[in-house]
This record gives C-alpha cells, sequence and structure tokens, in this order.
C-alpha cells in the first residue's frame, strides 16, 4: 500500500480521512438524493399504470415477452459480478491493490441485486404472487419444477445475494468499530450495534480471519456459477441465437466486464467527492481498466465464436438469425455493442488514455451502454424472429419500461449514495494492514 | 477471602509498534501472567504463533455447513420430485443432473451461513458492549496487550508492562 497509496500514509491518516467520508452531507448531497427520489417515484408509478392496465401498456407482446426487463434483470446481475471478483477473487490471489476498492466493488454487488431481484417481479404482471417462485409445502398443487432453469435461477440469485451481503457486512464490521470508536452520541450508539461488540482481540481477528477466508473461498465460485445459471435460463431452451453452449463463459465474461464499468463509473466521482485520491489512485484505475482489456477481449471472442458456430453449425436457424442480427432491425445495436464492448476498452492499451481518469470515466460510460445492448440484442431479436416467419414481430419499449429503468438506475444510485454517507466506503483496517506498522513508518 | 481480593482486573499496555508488543507479550507469557490478550487494529498472525494458538475451528463449521446444505440440496429436488410424480419433457422423475444445481447452490449458501455462525460463536460475538477498560485507541493506531489478574498482582504487572516497551498502562476492574 505504500506504494500505491503513497508514503505519506498512516494509521492515523487513514482514520482521519476516512472516518470524515461518513459526517452529515452537505446541501448537493441532499439534492442528488431529491433528483433520484423523484425518477424512483415516477418509475414507481409507471410500474403502477403496468399494474393498474396489464402487461399489454409495455411493449411487451408475443413473440417478444421477455425485453426490456429481463434484459434488465441479466445486466444487473451481471454488474453485480466485478464486487464478488474484487472482493473475494483477487483476495484469494492475495491482490494488494484491491484493498482500497473493493467494499464499493462489494456495494455495487448487493445493491445491483437487489435491483436485478425486481425485475422478474415487474415482469410478472402480477407480482404478489412471486412467492410461487420458491419451492415450498402448500396445498395448491404448485408443481415444483428443479429441472427448470428458472427455479434455479431463484436459487442462484437469492443465494448469490446472501453470500454477497453476508460477506460484505462481514468485511465491514472491523471498520465499523473504528467508527463506533469515533463518534459520539447517536452516532456512536448506531455503529456500535453494527459492530457487535468488535475491540480487534487476538481471538476475534483469529476466527474473523480465518471466517473471511472461506467466505471469500465460497463467494469465488458463485462469480462464475451465478451467470452461468442466469445464462441457461436462455441456453436451454431452443430458441434460435439462445441455445448455445458458449452462453456461460460468454455471459460470466460479460458479467464481469459490465461489473468493472461500473464499478469504475461509480469510483471515479467518488474518489473525487470524498477526496480518495491517496487510497484509490491512477494505478487502481488502471489495473481495473488492464482487467476490462482482458474481459474485453474475452467477450470480442465469445461475440465472434457465436456468429462462427453459427454460420458453421450449417443450422439454418442459426444463420438466419444472426444474420439478422448483424444486418436486420437491430443491427445498430448490435454494432453499438460490439464498439462499445470489445472496441473501445482496446484504448486502454494506451497507457495515457488507462491512466486519464476522464477517459476511464467515459469508456466505462460506453462499456455500461453496451452491455445493456448486449442482453437486449439477444433477448429481443432472437425471440422476435424465431423459428415461425408468421409470428415474427419488432419490439419496441414504451414509455411504462423506459420509466422502470430509469427508475432501476436511480435506485442503484440511491442505495450506493447512502451507503456511501452511512458507511465506509474505503476499507480501513485492510488498508491499514498494507501499511508499515505505527512507529515504524521509516523504519 | 475478601471480596477486593477476588475481584479480576484487566491491566493493559498500549505500544506504538507490533515489535514492542510481541516481545512484551513472550515476556508476559514468559513470567506465567496468566491470562493475557492482544488488542490491534489490524490482525496480527506472529500472535497466534507467540500464544500458540490452535488454528480456528470455523473450517469444522463451513465443512458442516457445505454437507449440510448439500443434503438439503438434493433432500429438497429429490423429496419434491417424489412429493409431486409429475413427468416433463420425458425426463426422469428424479434427474440428478439439474438437481445437482441446487445441491451446489444450496452447499455454498448453508456453507456460507455456517461459516459466519461459527465466526460468532467462536469469537464470542455479538456482544452488547465493549469489555470494560477497552480504549479506542486500539482500533486506532495503538497496539494493546491485556492481562487478566487479581488486584494484588497489578502493581507487578503495571511494572513489567512498562519495563517491557508500553509507553502507557490502564488497569480497569471486570
Amino acid at each position: 500500500m505504500s506504494t500505491e497509496a503513497g508514503p505519506q500514509l498512516n494509521y492515523k491518516q487513514v482514520d482521519l480521512d476516512l472516518v470524515p467520508t461518513m459526517r452529515p452531507a452537505r446541501k448537493p448531497y441532499y439534492v442528488t438524493l431529491a433528483c433520484l427520489l423523484a425518477v424512483i417515484a415516477w418509475g414507481g408509478y409507471a410500474w403502477s399504470w403496468q399494474l393498474r392496465h396489464g402487461l399489454g401498456v409495455a411493449g411487451i407482446s408475443w413473440p417478444v415477452g421477455w425485453a426490456v426487463y429481463i434484459t434488465l434483470f441479466v445486466f444487473w446481475v451481471g454488474i453485480a459480478h466485478s464486487g464478488t471478483l474484487i472482493s473475494a477473487v483477487l483476495f484469494l490471489f492475495r491482490v494488494r491493490w484491491r484493498s482500497s476498492i473493493y467494499r464499493s466493488a462489494e456495494a455495487v454487488t448487493v445493491f445491483a441485486v437487489l435491483t436485478a431481484g425486481l425485475f422478474p417481479l415487474i415482469h410478472l404482471g402480477r407480482p404478489w404472487v412471486a412467492y410461487w417462485l420458491m419451492p415450498y409445502p402448500q396445498m395448491g398443487g404448485l408443481f415444483p419444477n428443479f429441472r427448470s432453469p428458472l427455479v434455479w435461477d431463484v436459487f442462484a440469485v437469492s443465494t448469490y445475494l446472501t453470500v454477497s451481503a453476508i460477506f460484505f457486512f462481514t468485511g465491514m464490521v472491523p471498520d465499523l468499530a473504528i467508527v463506533r470508536d469515533r463518534s459520539r452520541g447517536w452516532r456512536e450508539k448506531f455503529y456500535g450495534f453494527f459492530a457487535q461488540g468488535w475491540q480487534g482481540t487476538d481471538r476475534q481477528w483469529r476466527h474473523y480471519t480465518a471466517a473471511y477466508v472461506f467466505l471469500a473461498g465460497l463467494a469465488t465460485p458463485l462469480v462464475i456459477s451465478v451467470h452461468s445459471i442466469v445464462s441457461w435460463d436462455f441456453a436451454m431452451s431452443i430458441v434460435p441465437g439462445w441455445h448455445t453452449t458458449i452462453f456461460p463463459p460468454y455471459f460470466v465474461a460479460g458479467a464481469i466486464h459490465s461489473g468493472l464499468a461500473m464499478v469504475m463509473t461509480i469510483v471515479i466521482p467518488m474518489r473525487r467527492l470524498f477526496r480518495l485520491h491517496p487510497y484509490i489512485t491512477r494505478e487502481h484505475l488502471a489495473n481495473m481498466a488492464k482487467l476490462m482489456i482482458l474481459t474485453g477481449m474475452l467477450l470480442g471472442f465469445s461475440y465472434a465464436t457465436e456468429f462462427f458456430i453459427a454460420w458453421y453449425s450449417g443450422n439454418i436457424y442459426e444463420r438466419s438469425i444472426f444474420f439478422y442480427r448483424a444486418f436486420g432491425h437491430y443491427a445498430w445495436a448490435l454494432w453499438l455493442l460490439v464498439a462499445a464492448n470489445v472496441g473501445s476498452p482496446l484504448l486502454f492499451f494506451i497507457p495515457r488514455v488507462r491512466k486519464s481518469v476522464p477517459w476511464l470515466f467515459t469508456l466505462s460510460l460506453f462499456v455500461n451502454v453496451g452491455m445493456f445492448f448486449e442482453r437486449f440484442v439477444i433477448i429481443v431479436t432472437s425471440l422476435s424472429r424465431d423459428y415461425d416467419p408468421f409470428s415474427w414481430h419488432l419490439y419496441a419499449p414504451r414509455w411504462p419500461e423506459i420509466s422502470i429503468l430509469a427508475g432501476s438506475f436511480a435506485w442503484f444510485f440511491l442505495l450506493f449514495l447512502l451507503f456511501a454517507k452511512i458507511f465506509p466506503v474505503v476499507s480501513m483496517w485492510e488498508v491499514k494492514e498494507l501499511l508499515p506498522v505505527p512507529g515504524k513508518e521509516h523504519a | 477471602m475478601s471480596k477486593a481480593v477476588e475481584a479480576r482486573h484487566s491491566v493493559i499496555g498500549f505500544y506504538a509498534d507490533v515489535d514492542s508488543l510481541i516481545a512484551a507479550l513472550k515476556a508476559a507469557r514468559a513470567a506465567h501472567c496468566g491470562e493475557v490478550h492482544t488488542i490491534s487494529p489490524v490482525p496480527l498472525p506472529e500472535v497466534d504463533e507467540v500464544l500458540g494458538a490452535k488454528r480456528s475451528p470455523v473450517r469444522r463449521f463451513t465443512l458442516a455447513g457445505g454437507l449440510f446444505g448439500l443434503a438439503v440440496g438434493w433432500g429438497l429436488t429429490i423429496g419434491s420430485a417424489e412429493h409431486y410424480p409429475l413427468i416433463v419433457g420425458g425426463k426422469p422423475l428424479i434427474s440428478l443432473t439439474p438437481f445437482a444445481v441446487i445441491a451446489y447452490i444450496c452447499t455454498i449458501l448453508f456453507g456460507a451461513l455456517f461459516t459466519v455462525a461459527g465466526m460468532l460463536i467462536n469469537a464470542r460475538l455479538p456482544r452488547i458492549q465493549v469489555g470494560r477498560g477497552y480504549d479506542p485507541r486500539l482500533t486506532g493506531n495503538r497496539f494493546g496487550l491485556q492481562v487478566i489478574c487479581s488486584q494484588t498482582e497489578i502493581e507487578t504487572i503495571k511494572h513489567r508492562l512498562l519495563e517491557s516497551g508500553a509507553d502507557e498502562v490502564k488497569y480497569v476492574e471486570v
């Protein structure tokens, strides 16, 4: 850490820099919160409109039964993946630069899964019977079909949320004790409650660090499995463009790609707002950019493989749908996503670009947009051009979907904004772990 | 035996660096000072070496949770299929391949839940309050060596801690 964070940092300075991020906010913070709440309220109104008038008010109709809502579900589950990658996988590999950014990445994971979880409910049309998705014993004769990937998805996503939330909160406990010890009044009580009486005794650290390693070990396979299972929602069907074995690795690479982009989109303004430059350095951001080069190239390879297999398989339906994707009504979306997801991260090969904060921020936004359209193209093109030309139908989102889309982004950013003001955005104890011990800074 | 003699006290020495803390800990162990703990803002693996602490049993909780989850996953899927025998798509009633997905997820879920339970039980958390004598500086930039002793031993321990490099010593009845 001394090299990444600067040699001037010490234990005391870490507390002095990071505890104040939780001090009462100023006016612009509340104005932003109010704006986000207004967008959420508008999204809520659109949803209520849809509930009152039926799913028909959205653009969803036969044969495009899965559209923007399921696109957003996949998009947000994908966003979640970088958090687990940065917090768990990089922890197991002892990657030192993760310490400053993993807390924000974990928050992105938890809040993205919370956002993703809304979409199956919104898409249901009758959300009040959402509990039918769970295989609980009941007298109504509901068939718990464990052969269906949709049931796997319920298990995978709810487990992902649970494990991510546990990992997120467990990692924060020593930091909450730091904040408790530097607060007075209700804040001391609030943080004291969540710190659970943490003192940092040798006994507590011994069991804590052991548990942390195992939680990281348990979260790591979830990086691979959750989006694989989400991809099986598509790949297990026989719809052209979906029924392919490349989907699990392709979805996982895409998920990490989009997640890294979202972490960058969030961390860059946060770094500036909270003056976290000594903690989240350009090197940290450049390292994430390097990871994005890898995931972007994996995605490029996956896109090319999809097209190659469609041609090489000789299957006329596969060939037809991929020709349609490249040159049909939604071709603009395909070329946009290729440019954004594969083309733009290649610019990170240029050191000047990956060390330039404005470039990093702009390109991360491009990738966010590209990853949304990737899921949109997969879902909508395949459904709108199924086997039977008689049922071919174009899809365009209507105002309820666009409003709910905007609402979901506002909901996600609202959760993050609240988190950033209430909880420590940088892991103080792990940053301290990387610094020279007090009294020996110059040793 | 009077009440004052029975009361136990916590004597905490404050250290500016880990080396002094470790040296003091070794000295306290060598002098058979009794119950000795360290309090630090970061985990210190060298403390466990000096204390000769056994590996955390949390790993057993993780294993137990994983195995329990595996059993729950298989039990839930096979039990549901037998309870509601409906053939779909010509597949066997008990289709092990898709059921393995649920079993795998449940393994991870219960593994994580048991891990946290194991940590809380072994670390004796959650606690309503921090222990008496705890000092907020110990989550900041100081390292503490805590010795639990009787009142008659306080002065000796205090002297030893100061001798071993503590820049401050506090004591309180626990």
